[in-house]
């Protein structure tokens, strides 16, 4: 009897356990570099000042910490932590929920064309000429995201009609579909980038995504929703279980395959449009954060989905704080670094595997 | 395997009943306004040629496809009034053989069928101790494989988890699609033999799709024989398996052989 190497599994709740304290050293690392270099316990006295409810800044004066380094901590990197955070989180779980519907490991987030249509949302936003739009302040925080949900709606709406057949969904569809809409609404970004003229700029940043600019009100908005949408998928990670041995097999075992599917679909796909409309396209964390829970934990979905939310959390927390200060004053695309760092690990990864 | 006793099956219990039954998909009916009953206790079997409807015949009745037309009974009950889940409860199927994608473990396979008794939002579906879930690992003897990932396993030992999943389902009526075309003589007839003892301890009604018209002689009480849209005959093993019946189903001349003192029959082609 062979006995692989790679059938061996971490326990979830201690790799779980492991995950959040990394995140939360991550959290206090994060909030600590930047333009302006604070003390890890300065942010940590900020921190504990803010849950133990002395939110007012005269208090903690008193303990040591300036108000400037406060007002950094709190209103400039905090939000965009929070941001990278929900986002990352909301890439992992969609993933793991669109691989495991698709029965596809190369499926992640975008691969049903949420992107594209976001990134289409966003260029049109973009591209409206300014009296048409409410003060320039709000154009960035407002109008870009709400039409890049659109967008993302817009072209769900379509894969989704694309690929229904008397009422079912069947996986293969649902990914030509999304090729096509995506292929279609590229063509459509690169015609609205050849007319952009001096916003071209602005167009292609933000389809690189990012996190610049975040802020509270934003992450008040995304923390419940990505919340539901976690707990509506949770609720089902059972039948996901059952669903990856097959339509007819689940079929047979009690579960309503194409309701549920049509549900998940729309949930995931729903979290993946709140989260490009946010940040703009971030890709891989979708891809490579489900493999490798796979691969430690095993394919049970009730551990991948938590799972895969704390590390996809923790990663874009790590590549959006490398982002704003690998290149000193200037920043790079969180999109390019989570491809560049991404996929040669990914590789590594997948080669070890693979050897066994 | 005895079939002596009087058959006097308008007496039996009746479990599921389908009366002008007609299967297929979109516009194609593969299955012609079939009336047959299924009883528990008794070991049915369906023989036909490829592409005669079989398998649609056993999706059809597990509700995987829609049937066109006609009722289907389950104790009395409508079929189309129940719900899936409590479908599940009632029937199990062991398929021909499925493509796994992902690594689930063996026990964590077997703990699915328990799926149709679990209930309410972030159900267990997945109890790994469940006694129910040991009871079928240990019925079908994988107990020894339970943390086996179901990907790294043989085509038998694959189905043998198949098997203990769908008992695990406990259900009143079990469906097997061709489940030994994959393997070899031995696998094929443990199998076989596991789904005969429920028959016979359970009072389990099964209906199985066969290849192999041995392996139906051997474990079969009685038989539908499919062709060209309907059941052409139907009836005990004994009754049915003639050299007549068969050379007209298959359109190939066969012999039948009742070797004294071996109590069943064998089919042979004739050269």
């Amino acid at each position: 009897m062979t006995d692989v190497n790679s059938s061996r599994r971490i326990p979830a709740p201690v790799y779980c356990l492991l995950l959040l304290l990394l995140l939360l050293l991550m959290i206090v690392g994060a909030a600590a570099v930047g333009a302006a270099r604070l003390p890890p316990a300065a942010v940590w006295q900020v921190f504990t000042d803010l849950f133990s409810g002395k939110v007012d800044s005269s208090v903690s004066a008193l303990a040591g910490v300036d108000s400037a380094a406060r007002m950094i901590v709190l209103d400039v990197r905090l939000p965009r932590i929070m941001s990278a955070l929900l986002v990352g989180s909301a890439l992992g779980v969609a993933g793991v929920v669109f691989q495991g519907i698709l029965l596809n490991s190369l499926a992640d987030p975008f691969t049903i064309g949420v992107s594209a249509g976001a990134a289409f949302g966003a260029t049109i936003a973009i591209l409206l000429p300014s009296f048409f739009v409410l003060p320039v302040f709000f154009s960035g925080t407002v109008i870009i995201p709400g039409f890049a949900f659109a967008g993302a709606l817009f072209s769900l709406s379509l894969v989704y009609y694309i690929a229904r057949n008397r009422g079912r969904i069947m996986p293969e569809s649902m990914i030509l579909a999304g090729v096509i809409v995506a292929s279609f609404l590229s063509a459509l970004i690169s015609f609205c980038q050849s007319i952009a003229g001096e916003k071209l700029a602005a167009v292609v940043f933000w389809i690189m995504g990012g996190f610049s600019g975040a802020l509270w009100s934003q992450v008040l908005l995304l923390l419940p929703y990505c919340f539901v949408c976690m707990l509506i998928l949770q609720a089902h990670a059972g039948d996901l279980n059952i669903m990856a041995m097959g339509d007819t097999t689940a079929l047979q075992l009690g579960v309503e395959v194409y309701k549920i599917r049509r549900r998940l679909l729309m949930v995931a796909a729903l979290l993946t449009a709140a989260a490009v409309s946010v940040s703009g396209v971030i890709g891989f964390v979708g891809l490579v954060v489900p493999h490798i829970n796979r691969i430690l934990l095993g394919p049970d979905h009730r551990r991948l989905l938590p799972a895969s939310a704390l590390l996809g959390g923790l990663v874009l927390v790590a590549a959006d704080t490398l982002a704003r200060t690998a290149a000193g004053a200037s920043e790079i695309p969180v999109g390019v670094v989570t491809a560049l760092l991404g996929a040669p690990f990914f590789c590594v990864i997948f080669k070890k595997k693979f050897q066994q | 395997m005895e079939t002596d006793k009087p058959f006097a099956r308008e007496n039996f219990e009746v479990l599921f009943e389908a009366a002008d039954l007609s299967c297929g998909y979109g516009n194609r009916v593969v299955l012609d306004r079939l009336d047959f009953r299924l009883w528990p206790g008794f070991f049915c079997g369906v023989l036909g040629p490829n592409g005669c409807g079989k398998s649609t015949l056993i999706n059809t009745i597990c509700r995987v496809n829609e049937p066109l037309s006609g009722t289907m009974r389950f104790s009395g009950e409508e079929l189309a009034s129940l719900s899936r889940q409590s479908l599940a409860r009632k029937i199990a199927v062991v398929p021909q053989e499925t493509h796994v994608t992902f690594p689930f473990k063996v026990r964590e396979v077997v703990a699915m069928g328990r799926n149709p008794h679990s209930a309410g939002l972030f159900k267990a579906g997945f109890d790994l101790e469940n006694e129910k879930v040991e009871r079928a690992l240990t019925a079908t003897g994988i107990v020894h494989l339970s943390d086996r990932e179901i990907t790294q396993l043989s085509g038998g030992e694959r189905q043998l988890v198949l098997l203990a999943r769908a008992l695990a389902q406990e259900p009143r009526l079990l469906l097997l699609d061709e489940p030994t075309s994959n393997l070899d003589i031995s696998h094929a007839v443990k199998i076989l033999r596991l789904v005969k003892a429920r028959v016979a301890q359970d009072r389990l009604a099964t209906l199985a799709v066969f290849h192999d018209l041995n392996l139906a002689c051997l474990f079969a009480d009685y038989l539908f024989l499919v062709k060209d849209g309907t059941i052409r005959y139907q009836g005990e093993t004994r009754e049915v398996i003639t050299e007549e019946i068969l050379s007209e189903l298959y359109e190939l001349p066969l012999q039948v052989h009742a070797p004294a003192g071996l109590g069943r029959l064998q089919v042979s082609v004739r050269v």
